[in-house]
This record gives structure tokens, C-alpha cells and sequence, in this order.
């Protein structure tokens, strides 16, 4: 795979409109400012994925949502679990937790919100159709969960591409990882939308 | 006369199996495979002259590529065997442990979203029964994720994961 400059900067665009509209939801929800980082590109081989977040053991959630239409990929949603519990003060407002299964449902929603906020924003951005399927979630090692996400890529090269944003809630200094992970094929797509008659 | 014998606790060189990866070492070590998802941990032993073997395999079929053997089930067995009988093992003597093979993402009512650990599983059990090497020992499926721990002095695999008792098998 290949990815000059130009073609970086087209993601880069992509994935701070993405993350721009999808901060948005988010802060309408928990009633905070959300603040995000300059989106960062990667190239790199699958079998550095796990590794991303730090330490392939530490305890992470992961929201995946699988996308599909005219491209096709997935978002991750990556929480380190102290931030969990207090994302979900935070989705719940006030008073106890409730039971697990509402907890999970709840980051499920969350995972839901976010990725359809940034792939509305895509849609806009680039007029290509996309839909979103049903979230799914997982608390485990980062090297487990992440290793898991992107196995089923049918993918001829060994190379993925993360957009990577982090969101931040300002009061709470909170960090939420966020992945746009494209398939292969689907690059080209995205570029020549873009890009028209430019692509060589 | 008295003599004297000086104990040497050997260390243990501690060898980190990426993903599609594998590693072959002899006695006094220990190949290791952090965060095991849907993904399989391959180890092959002989105990007589204490090689060992670990692959990181991720899917299931290789679709004939040439490169990365250990990633996929049906060209990672072969190929570790390969290097373990070019190391010395005796391929008669080796006996495999087998760790991994989860679903880890689950949707709203439990259910598992991805096959690939469960299609990993199978596809790792037929190609160890068609090279007839026996399995003695695994942990598999299930949801969650694992850390194993090979050690080359015995043969024996330590598995860890969160919230779970470490077991040896």
C-alpha cells in the first residue's frame, strides 16, 4: 500500500470531520466539553494493532462496529477500564451504576452514537453510501480484544490503515481511543471520490 | 574430601511471540504469547531433547501465500515442525498444547459476532491430526482472553486470564 501526502492529508480531513461531528454527539449526551485530538495516520502492519494502546495485558472495553456500502471497514471504540466507570457516571449522571448488562448496553450506545455521527459526517464529506451495523462489545487484554477485531479483514496486503482520534472530556480528563480502520479495497474507493481524474 | 556444588538458578530467556509469528528454543526457556484472542497459540515439545515450538497462528487458511507460514493454521504446523527437526527435535516424539480460539465481541444478548476463533480451532485440530501429532493438552473457545507461558524445562503451558484462576496444562 501506498500513501503519499496528498492522499494523507485527504484521510486526515476525513477523520477530523469524522471526529468533530461525532464530539459533538458526544457532548450533547454527558453535557461536557469534548475536545479532540489533531487526527493521526497510520500505516502499518496488522500484527502491530495490538500494541496500540500500550501494554498488550492491560484491561480494556472495545465498542467494534462493522460499516459496509460503498466502503467497507470498522470503528473501535477503545476505553481503558478506570475510564469506563467513569464514562458511565457520566452517561448515567447521577447515583449508583446499574447492573452489567445495562452498562454494556449503554456502551454499546455509546459506540453506536459516535461511529454514526462520524460516518454521517463521511457521507457528507465524500457522497459515498455507508450503513452501520449492530455494535458489539468486549472487556478483555488489549491484545486480545484488539487482536481480534480486524482478523476477518480479507485483505491481500498485511497492512491496515488507522485514522486514530482521541476524544477528551475536558473537565474530566478523560481519554476515549477511536479507530476508523478501512478495508483495503476500500481506500481506492475513498480517493477516487476524492480525488477524481487527480488519482495516478 | 568434601565437595563442593554450586547451584545455578538458570534464568529463563523469555521469548515474545507476536501475532503471526512463531520462535523454536531449547531447554532453560520460555516462549510466551501475550493477549491471545480469537488467535491460537501452536506449542509442539519433545521431551527428550526439550525444543519446543510456538506459533502465533490468526486464521485459519493459508489461500496459498507464501509468506508469514505461522499466520495461518494449515502452513503453520509444517513449517514449525520444519524448524524444530532442523534443531534436532525428532518429530515421533512431539506432542502439542493448543490455547486460544475465543469469541471476544459479543452483541446486545450475549451473542458471539465473529466465527474466526471457533473456525481456528477447527482448522488447527486437522492439521495437527493429519501431520498425526496428538494433542495432551488445551484451552479453548469460550469469551475471554489469554496470556500463555511455554516453558521449555518441562513442556508445561501456564495460562492466565483476567479475573480467572491460572491453570497449567
Amino acid at each position: 500500500m501506498n500513501l503519499d501526502k496528498e492522499k494523507k492529508d485527504i484521510l486526515k480531513e476525513i477523520a477530523n470531520i469524522g471526529a468533530g461531528n461525532a464530539a459533538t454527539a458526544f457532548s450533547t449526551m454527558v453535557d461536557q466539553k469534548i475536545d479532540i485530538t489533531v487526527p493521526r495516520i497510520e500505516l502499518m502492519p496488522i500484527e502491530d494493532l495490538p500494541e496500540i494502546t500500550g501494554d498488550q495485558e492491560d484491561y480494556i472495553s472495545c465498542t467494534l462496529i462493522n460499516f459496509e456500502g460503498e466502503i467497507s471497514g470498522k470503528i473501535l471504540l477503545v476505553l481503558e477500564m478506570q475510564v469506563v466507570e467513569k464514562v458511565l457516571h457520566l452517561l448515567f449522571r447521577e447515583g449508583e451504576l446499574p447492573e452489567d448488562e445495562i452498562q454494556n448496553s449503554a456502551l454499546r450506545e455509546l459506540g453506536n452514537i459516535l461511529s454514526g455521527a462520524y460516518l454521517k459526517a463521511i457521507n457528507i464529506f465524500s457522497n459515498l453510501n455507508l450503513s452501520q451495523g449492530l455494535p458489539a462489545v468486549a472487556y478483555d487484554m488489549a491484545g486480545a480484544v484488539l487482536s481480534s477485531s480486524v482478523i476477518d479483514f480479507n485483505q491481500s496486503d498485511d497492512e491496515i490503515i488507522l485514522l486514530e482520534t482521541e476524544f477528551i472530556i475536558s473537565d474530566e480528563k478523560l481519554e476515549l481511543y477511536y479507530f476508523f480502520i478501512p478495508e483495503e479495497e476500500s481506500i481506492d474507493i475513498f480517493f477516487q471520490h476524492l480525488m477524481g481524474d487527480n488519482l495516478d | 574430601m568434601i565437595t563442593l556444588i554450586s547451584v545455578e538458578q538458570k534464568e529463563e530467556r523469555k521469548t515474545i511471540v507476536k501475532m503471526g509469528d512463531w520462535a523454536v528454543e531449547q531447554e532453560d526457556s520460555q516462549l510466551v504469547i501475550l493477549g491471545l484472542g480469537s488467535c491460537i497459540g501452536v506449542a509442539l515439545y519433545d521431551d527428550f531433547t526439550k525444543i519446543g515450538g510456538l506459533a502465533h497462528v490468526m486464521l485459519p487458511k493459508s489461500k496459498g501465500k507464501k509468506k508469514a507460514e505461522a499466520k495461518y493454521a494449515d502452513t503453520a504446523v509444517p513449517f514449525l515442525l520444519e524448524k524444530m527437526i532442523e534443531k534436532g527435535a525428532k518429530r515421533r516424539r512431539l506432542k502439542a498444547k493448543i490455547v486460544g480460539g475465543a469469541g471476544m465481541f459479543k452483541t446486545e444478548g450475549g451473542q458471539s459476532v465473529m466465527q474466526i476463533g471457533k473456525k481456528n480451532i477447527e482448522a488447527v485440530k486437522e492439521v495437527l491430526k493429519n501431520q498425526k501429532i496428538r494433542i495432551v493438552g488445551s484451552d479453548l473457545a469460550k469469551d475471554y482472553g489469554r496470556s500463555m507461558y511455554f516453558h521449555l524445562t518441562d513442556g508445561k503451558v501456564r495460562v492466565t486470564a483476567f479475573n480467572k484462576e491460572n491453570i497449567t496444562i
